[in-house]
């Protein structure tokens, strides 16, 4: 037990006070649905398909940003935001005139903006690696191209992931220095998107994060 | 004192054996091209009394009446109309009532029907519009529409929509029959040129392209600020191409709008969008004749459909920037 103490003096961020995260996320690509373009048959029955389309969010790389407080050693509570630009990818196909299969693209303007909570699993730590659990909700707003017009929605996430804490003090203005890895999944709902349903985007990010 | 000219127009709804989205008629009043539009809250207008075999002259009325019903409850557009009574006049009559009737015009064996208008030369206001329906053709008022004949209020609709000031949407696909005439295999708007076919009953309803026409023309209901417009060129080896149809495609609604590059250096704009990224598809206007929609006179039909590698948004309120989309000869 005494062991386990020191650990947590050691290699924790002290309680209550403020870390802040700066990294790399990965947010990953997500159908957003499927929609034919249809015109009314004169045989009155099935629509007559003009052409179809597939539309997806495209992967892509994004800015990571967290603040978070441990509140006890089993419990904490963090803010993140995520800013990506990744490319909506419509697939054209199935023209009826024969015009070739394209893939029409617009640039997005991505951000998420979320708060959850963090459960640190001490009982499975691993070289110094302290793992946790993390769920929240949040905020999902995107600007289209030429930030011309804006969608919202917004999101749920579970997720988890590991942090490590290379320096500690007990006093001093910066108390801590360490990294963490995150992975999380994203349900989306509203925003750009073809069917009005949610949707989910897998996400990783690496940060490294100071405490004060 | 209102001085008022007759157009020569024949804005005709064909059989199928023959042959800004939305198409607006427009006048020329001076220099400038005026879009042809009533200005008045109420247009009033008339049937004839003629009946024709299975439609009576209550039915054509009733018929009529629930076409102008559909235009007038387009929550985004404003415009009004009223029953005024029966006459003995008979369409094209220019005797300052507009009158819907059933007329015999053997010689205009594929025209269903057709609408013509009196002007204001110096605004452009129409303050005169008559349709007649040719009755050398069967015609039906049955709910449900009727096998082997042409249903009414279908054309009816279609006609009021000239009646209002639009011209011809080429929102739809034909192909040519072994002798010659077109056969619609299908449409996306009431203001196709060329009607779906007898007993059929679906241009009693507007689509998305007949909606944002009517809109635009008499726009209501917060459309201006709530719909925006995708603008741009079409192109051929760096030169303009007039007379493109150019459609735009909402996935996530559904909903089809047309337009044609008839503007300067091939320019197009299609307005009356629900904002949001829209897929943009090039044709030539090759599903009707070129002379159902404007003067054939320059227009080029020698490319192909081409769709848009860039999604194109469309601003609430706004204007997209100008995509340029090129295409090549066939």
């Amino acid at each position: 037990m005494c062991a386990a103490s020191a650990a947590h003096a050691q290699t924790d961020p002290p309680l209550h006070r403020l870390q802040l995260a700066g990294g790399i996320a990965f947010f990953g690509g997500a159908s957003l649905g499927d929609a034919d373009a249809n015109l009314r048959s004169s045989t009155g029955t099935d629509p007559y398909r003009l052409f179809a389309t597939s539309t997806r969010l495209a992967s892509a790389p994004a800015l990571d940003l967290r603040a978070a407080v441990d509140l006890t050693r089993r419990f904490g509570v963090e803010a993140h935001a995520l800013y990506g630009h990744p490319e909506v990818q419509t697939e054209i196909s199935g023209d009826v005139e024969g015009a070739p299969a394209v893939t029409a693209v617009e640039r997005l303007d991505h951000y998420l903006i979320d708060g959850g909570i963090l459960v640190f699993l001490d009982e499975f730590r691993l070289k110094g690696w302290q793992p946790f659990a993390a769920g929240g909700a949040g905020y999902l707003r995107q600007l289209h191209e030429g930030l011309t017009l804006t969608e919202e929605g917004h999101l749920f996430y579970v997720g988890g992931g590991a942090r490590r804490t290379f320096v500690a003090r007990t006093s001093g203005f910066l108390r801590g220095f360490g990294a963490r890895g995150d992975v999380r999944l994203n349900i989306l709902s509203g925003g750009i998107t073809v069917e009005d349903k949610s949707r989910s985007h897998l996400s990783v990010s690496g940060s490294l994060f100071v405490v004060f | 004192m209102r001085r008022a000219v007759t157009l020569l127009v024949i804005l005709a709804f064909l059989t199928p054996q023959s042959a800004h989205a939305y198409l607006h008629l427009t006048f020329s009043v001076g220099s400038t091209q005026t879009p042809l539009k009533w200005d008045v809250p109420q247009v009033r207008w008339f049937a004839t009394d003629r009946a024709v075999p299975g439609v009576s002259a209550s039915q054509f009325q009733t018929a009529v009446a629930a076409g102008f019903a559909t235009w007038e409850a387009v929550p985004t557009a404003s415009i009004a109309f009223q029953f005024v009574g029966f006459t003995s006049a008979l369409p094209f009559d220019d005797d300052g009532i507009s009158t819907f009737g059933f007329d015999a015009a053997p010689d205009l064996d594929r025209v269903l029907g057709a609408t013509s208008f009196v002007v204001d030369v110096t605004t452009g206001e129409i303050v005169e519009s008559d349709v007649f329906f040719n009755s050398i053709f069967t015609w039906s008022t049955a709910a449900a529409g009727e096998a082997g004949r042409f249903d009414l209020q279908s054309v009816a609709t279609h006609e009021i929509g000239h009646f209002v000031g639009l011209g011809h949407s080429a929102l739809g696909e034909t192909e040519i029959r072994p002798d010659g005439g077109r056969r619609v295999l299908a449409s996306g708007a009431v203001m196709f040129p060329i009607s779906l076919g007898r007993g059929i009953t679906a241009d009693r309803t507007l689509q998305p392209d007949d909606i944002a026409g009517v809109s635009d023309l008499y726009p209501d209901g917060g459309f201006s600020d709530d719909t925006g417009t995708v603008t741009g060129r079409i192109l051929r080896n760096g030169r303009a191409v007039i007379g493109a149809h150019v459609v735009a495609f909402n996935p996530r609604t559904g909903a089809l709008i047309g337009g044609f590059s008839l503007g300067e250096g091939g320019a197009f704009q299609i307005g009356g969008l629900t904002p949001g990224a829209h897929v943009v598809r090039v044709e030539p206007l090759d599903d009707a004749d070129v002379d159902s929609f404007f003067s054939p006179a320059g227009i080029d039909v020698d490319f192909q459909v081409t769709l848009s590698p860039q999604l194109v948004v469309a601003p609430e309120g706004g204007a997209s920037d100008r995509v340029e989309i090129s295409v090549r000869p066939k």
